[in-house]
């Protein structure tokens, strides 16, 4: 399988996020993650798809039963929560690339590691604060950090898909937050 | 990928992100666009899956494996939660939400 239908792929699920924010509908997000992911495990270098399938099936399970049975009033403070996983998952990843490969020695690739661990370990304070203040007007300064992390292990992997989703929450959350304010 | 192309990709999702909220929503809205943009940045977990890829066993693999968990979960619980919001503001408004 070669990678040439990477870019391609890439710039359509980045298509399926942005309409998904146009329209706030969330077909649009799990088209566009699925094919991302579709994408991500057909890559050459991919190999161990048990560990792989195991960790999504678990983590969706997770998810499922504890959104599911959350009280509706309680929905909303669920978002930071969300958030810092996300920031969490981010952090994780750089520190697995610092771990395995060391600095990247590209500049981009290295200010990227670095945005993507400062701004993970943010996101994540900042989803604590937010979980335990029930006030909902740090949610969207929370999803501009995680948007600047998501961004940053994207230019470490130039990872299309990573660099533009990352942009697009940051930038959209960023301005939601000046609006609310 | 060449830098500069990875640079324009970033400023012009930037700019779309900016395009796109226009005008404050009100509150049950903005918490249902939250939580959408929440399952888009849990995309993140195609960085974890290309962590995990290779077969040998190592600290980094182990460090991916948890970041898919993670990743996964948030993706999950984001379109379920996105989905429950939705029916909310149905409920309480009685119209479609736009």
């Amino acid at each position: 399988m070669t990678a040439d239908f990477v870019p391609f792929a890439d710039l359509i699920a980045a298509l399926c996020f942005v309409l998904a924010l146009r329209f706030k509908n969330s077909v649009w997000a799990v088209a566009g993650s699925v094919i991302a992911i579709l994408t991500a495990l057909m890559q050459p270098d991919v190999f161990s798809y048990t560990a792989i399938v195991v960790g999504i099936v678990i983590g969706g399970a997770v998810a499922t039963v504890i959104v599911k049975r959350s009280r509706a009033e309680r929905l909303a403070q669920l978002i930071p929560v969300l958030y810092g996983v996300s920031g969490l998952a981010a952090f994780l990843t750089a520190t697995g690339i610092l771990i395995s490969t060391g600095v990247p020695t590209e500049a981009l690739a290295a200010v990227g590691v670095f945005m993507c661990l400062l701004f993970g370990v943010a996101s994540a304070l900042l989803a604590g604060r937010a979980f335990f203040s029930e006030q909902e007007n740090r949610h969207p300064w929370l999803g501009a950090c995680v948007g600047l992390a998501v961004a940053g292990l994207g230019f470490t992997m130039s990872s299309l898909i990573l660099i533009v989703a990352g942009g697009l929450v940051c930038s959209a959350c960023a301005r939601m937050a000046l609006k609310s304010e | 990928m060449p830098v500069i192309v990875q640079l324009v990709a970033f400023l012009l999702a930037c700019g779309a992100g900016v395009f796109l909220v226009r005008g404050a929503l009100p509150l049950k809205q903005r918490t249902t666009f939250l939580s959408l943009a929440s399952a888009i940045s849990a995309v993140v977990i195609v960085g974890a899956i290309a962590l995990v890829g290779p077969k040998e066993f190592s600290s980094s693999r182990l460090l991916g494996m948890l970041a898919v968990f993670f990743a996964s979960a948030a993706v999950f619980a984001s379109l379920i939660l996105t989905q429950r919001l939705k029916e909310g503001l149905r409920g309480t408004s009685g119209q479609e939400p736009t």
